[in-house]
């Protein structure tokens, strides 16, 4: 057994391989650290933060159309440095219009028109990206750090169906839930005309109908509030307009009505009504109405031939009386099928009236947003168009679309802008 | 002479008993026809209905005798019916109760119509 320290050439030849070692390591270190330096060197001025993971974009439980789907808060991509500049998009929120934007970034319209190419300025939605003009860019990532932020993946379009002010609900155009074709335009100008000269009051409107459009939950919460219109904002004018009637039960709305009860004097409340005055005649003599919503047919069950003869009876009076019928179709099947709906959407075309067509958008909801019983509403008490929860209920979205119906007619007819 | 003037008295007095009589008689007639076509529609019954309805109706049959029928236990509480004076109008007290679900409806009685068809009476809508 020999020990390493007993052998000279050992010795040497590991002093010697000791220092090359050293050597080597000393000028990889300088190699490296003149790498790292070079390398340094050649960074660009812009240093980014870390940008936050895009949020879900839209709640896997609700349609991807509602309108009143804020889009979540994108945090900003900031950038530290002006240089290179870099173009920053906007992404319209549920509620901006362009004139908004532009103000919110010192631009004008027309700036936004022409950097975006906008065929349309009057045409933008929640989701859309919009190009801002890039003069003022650390201004605007200063003032506006919340709303600054990258160009969205390509999952961003998902949103893009939602309008900024709302041409669809739940995906149905408005002009496929209120049908009124340019016939029916110059027929209800007639009727409203001859209404005018009867007097009518062109700021009430009445209703009838069963208990599915009882005031507890039809309407009335308009006049008496709280609730949020959310991106239909621009509905309250007709909520201002037709004030006196949301909350208004009317002699004509009763429970277990039929289409043949409102023309029958036995339903019409005698404490109120005259000696052999119809439901209708009844309701039109104390509200004085210029227009009615005509909700029928839940209880016309079976009946199609007679429920067909009194609808047609219905807006024959309200015709004659100066009224305008807007025929409103109903979520239930309660008479096994979709025959009445069918009926009142062919007594709207033969008399060239409004449709309130509320069953295809009862169609994008669960259970066609009746409650259990088939027949009526799901009730949605906040009114609140700003939640999801409101475009997943019969009743929230009934009463909007009724507020569509009102607010199509006043604009149209009334000659009234919102 | 005088048995002439007895005669002719115990006529008058059986002429104007006899009227009394059959004017009551018809009287009640008309308000027993109100009172059965009411019953008759509240309960849905189409083959009173149709029998006591007056032929200007007749285009309302369906809707009379389905006035109630989206309702349940509808029945008239505390009906009475007369007959008005030289008028063929009948008028009625009481009320119809019904229910809707949970929820009771009352419709009060008023005042209806009547005429005569081949001599029976029919009940021909409210009065004016």
């Amino acid at each position: 057994m020999t020990s390493p320290t007993n052998n000279p050439v050992s010795e040497e030849w590991y002093a010697l391989r000791t220092f090359l070692l050293a050597l080597i390591s000393f000028f990889l270190f300088l190699g490296v650290v003149a790498a790292a330096l070079q390398f340094q060197a050649t960074l660009p001025a812009v240093s980014l933060v870390t940008p936050q993971p895009l949020p879900t974009l839209v709640p896997s439980s609700v349609p991807l159309d509602e309108p009143v789907l804020a889009l979540p808060t994108i945090t900003p991509t900031v950038f530290a440095a002006a240089t290179p500049i870099l173009p920053l998009t906007h992404l319209v929120q549920s509620g901006e219009t362009l004139s908004l934007i532009a103000n919110q970034y010192g631009l004008t319209v027309d700036s936004l028109i022409l950097a975006n190419n906008l065929a349309n300025p009057d045409v933008v939605w929640a989701g859309q990206s919009l190009l801002i003009p890039g003069e003022r860019e650390e201004e605007i990532a200063a003032a506006m750090p919340t709303t600054v932020t990258p160009i969205l993946p390509p999952t961003a379009p998902l949103t893009a169906t939602l309008p900024l002010t709302p041409t669809t609900l739940n995906g149905i155009p408005f002009n496929e839930i209120v049908v009124i074709s340019p016939e029916t335009w110059a027929n209800i100008q007639t009727i409203y005309a001859h209404g005018q000269e009867l007097g009518r009051d062109p700021h009430a409107f009445s209703k009838i109908g069963d208990s599915t459009i009882d005031a507890e939950h039809f309407l009335s919460r308009f006049a008496t509030g709280p609730y949020n219109l959310g991106a239909y904002a621009f509905l309250q004018p007709t909520i201002d307009h037709f004030s006196a009637s949301f909350a208004r039960q009317g002699m004509a709305v009763q429970i277990g009505l039929h289409s043949w009860n409102a023309l029958d004097p036995f339903w019409a409340d005698k404490t109120i009504c005259e000696p052999a005055e119809t439901v209708i005649a009844c309701e039109f003599r104390l509200h004085n109405p210029s227009l009615v919503l005509i909700r029928l047919g839940a209880n016309d069950a079976g009946v199609p031939e007679n429920f067909a003869r009194n609808m047609r009876d219905i807006v024959t009076y309200a015709i004659a009386q100066g009224v305008i019928p807007v025929l409103g179709t109903k979520a239930d099947r309660a008479e096994g099928s979709d025959e009445n709906n069918t009926i009142i959407r062919q007594i709207a075309a033969e008399y060239h009236l409004p449709l309130w067509d509320f069953d295809r958008v009862a169609a994008t909801l669960p259970q066609r947003g009746l409650d259990e019983d088939g027949i009526h509403l799901m009730a949605y008490m906040a009114h609140d168009y700003t939640q999801p929860v409101a475009f997943e209920r019969g009743h929230a979205l009934h009463n909007l679309t009724a507020l569509l119906v009102l607010d199509t007619i006043r604009v149209g007819i009334m000659n009234e802008e919102g | 002479m005088k048995r002439h003037w007895l005669l002719f008295t115990v006529y008058c007095l059986l002429f104007t008993l006899l009227t009394a009589c059959g004017g009551g008689a018809d009287d009640d007639a008309a308000a027993r026809t109100v009172e059965r076509y009411l019953e008759a529609k509240v309960a849905g019954d189409a083959d009173t209905v149709q029998a006591l309805l007056c032929s200007t109706m007749e285009q309302d049959l369906l809707r009379e005798t389905q006035s109630f029928s989206s309702v349940s236990d509808a029945h008239i509480e505390n009906m009475a019916c007369t007959k008005a004076a030289d008028r063929d109008i009948v008028n009625c007290t009481g009320t119809i109760i019904a229910l809707y679900g949970a929820e009771q409806t009352d419709f009060q009685l008023s005042s209806y119509a009547v005429v005569q068809e081949d001599g029976e009476w029919k009940w021909c809508g409210e009065s004016q």
